[in-house]
């Protein structure tokens, strides 16, 4: 466990911006009363774990967690993107997770001679475990399947010098992907409230999907660019643990 | 606090400034064309005969010196062997000239007024006249494209014949112009030569005509 508790630590520290501040900040909450057995344990945790281990405690109950990096793109004219989370944490650290999202995708770069637009909806199911730091930081590995049922379309244009302009517009509906996912993550309890901020990153592994020519599908909602076999993802959450 | 405020609140706004950069369409340079060698075959014919014709005046010439050098009657031949050998420098002279034209109608060398497509547009011409090899830009829309040709004031037709494919080549939709075909009313198609021998894509396609 102590091995497994500082790969994480490495990986997530370089990852998700949340650890980085985590040891600072439960040494701020040590002043307040309520947290000031966990953050003790924090400090002694660095030196001998074995002892205090028992201490930690996993809260079980169900949880929900919104996208908020998603939400913002709201006010992008790039992508549009929503994704939500319920899951269960069970007291044996193992928590059940199932993730909904719509996303509308215009990527610029798609064709440097055309517009590009996916559009759909896509789920993941799967699981997370958690290794808690303390009783306010949780580190978490996991695995997701992902399903996405999604549309494109898009155009393209060929100019030429001597005749007129060639512009064909093409696009597919009922495209359906899937794939897997692994997942790394962390999140941090905020003071004594039941909410936590979180971040987790994830590598995604395409396994069907689709596929057209000439024009292929460029990005799958909830996936990703389809040029690599496997796609790299950040998200940025905050969750309610009831 | 002060960092969480900012990972939360500012990182998916940096994030989101960053890719709302304009991106413009590039939308030239991908349309098919192939390019084309004209040649003067009539100018290459009167050349290649006039070339014979010194050819075997020289050939005579030659007779001529070997016979007044082994003359051996006394007789005084050297005004005439001096004639014949001005003659022969002359004439060969001429001859290396007129090889030199021909090695310049042969490259293709032509100054070409106008090419013009089924649209009434002219494509642009290279400005310097040592041009050998001209590209002509396809029509992306269809699998034929039509031209009208000005050479030395004369009209010339060329139709070309093609299948066209699509490709997406580092994210720029392209369309090709394979299996090349040209024909013409009024030019006499020599040859349509692939740069490369495993390409059938008129990229890579040489036309030779003669007018």
């Amino acid at each position: 466990m102590r091995l497994l508790q500082y790969i994480f630590r490495i990986l997530l520290v370089a990852i998700l911006p949340f650890n980085a501040f985590a040891q600072e900040d439960s040494t701020s909450v040590a002043d307040s009363t309520i947290n000031q057995a966990d953050t003790t344990y924090t400090a002694a945790d660095s030196t001998e774990i074995t002892s205090d281990t028992t201490r930690i405690q996993t809260r079980s109950g169900l949880f929900l967690a919104i996208d908020y990096g998603k939400l913002a793109t709201a006010v992008s004219d790039f992508e549009s993107k929503f994704e939500a989370s319920i899951g269960f944490q069970l007291s044996n650290r193992l928590a059940p997770v199932l993730e909904i999202g719509y996303a509308i995708l215009n990527p610029r770069t798609a064709f440097e001679n055309g517009t590009y637009e996916s559009a759909g909806v896509y789920g993941r199911f799967g699981i997370n475990y958690l290794i808690p730091l303390d009783n306010i930081n949780i580190y978490y590995a996991g695995l997701r399947y992902g399903l996405s049922s999604y549309e494109d379309e898009g155009n393209y244009i060929i100019e030429s010098d001597i005749f007129e302009t060639y512009s064909v517009e093409f696009g597919e509906s009922n495209q359906t992907a899937t794939w897997f996912e692994i997942v790394l993550g962390s999140e941090k309890k905020i003071r004594n409230y039941n909410i936590y901020l979180g971040g987790l990153f994830r590598l995604r592994f395409i396994n069907t999907r689709d596929k057209f020519v000439p024009i292929d599908t460029y990005s799958i909602p909830g996936y990703g660019r389809t040029l690599d076999k496997s796609v790299p993802a950040l998200n940025l959450y905050v969750k309610y643990l009831f | 606090m002060r960092k969480l405020v900012f990972v939360v609140i500012l990182f998916p706004w940096v994030y989101l400034a960053s890719s709302c950069e304009d991106v413009e369409l590039e939308t030239t340079g991908i349309d098919p064309f192939f390019r084309i060698k004209f040649i003067n075959a009539d100018s290459l014919s009167t050349l290649d005969n006039l070339i014979a014709a010194i050819e075997e005046r020289i050939e005579i010439i030659d007779d001529s010196l070997v016979f007044y050098d082994t003359l051996d009657n006394g007789t005084d031949v050297s005004n005439i062997v001096e004639r014949l050998n001005l003659e022969r420098s002359a004439i060969d002279t001429e001859r290396t000239e007129f090889n030199s034209t021909k090695a310049i109608i042969e490259s293709g060398s032509v100054v070409v007024n106008s090419i013009t497509s089924s649209t009434g547009v002219d494509a642009k011409l290279p400005g310097i006249d040592s041009t050998t090899l001209f590209s002509i830009p396809l029509n992306p829309a269809q699998d034929v494209s039509l031209f009208e040709i000005s050479l030395d004031g004369t009209l010339y037709d060329l139709e070309a014949n093609y299948t066209r494919n699509t490709v997406v080549e580092l994210r720029t939709v392209i369309v090709q112009a394979l299996d090349l075909d040209v024909t013409s009313s009024s030019f006499e198609v020599q040859s349509i030569e692939y740069e490369d021998s495993l390409s059938n894509n008129s990229l890579d396609a040489i036309v030779t005509v003669h007018f």
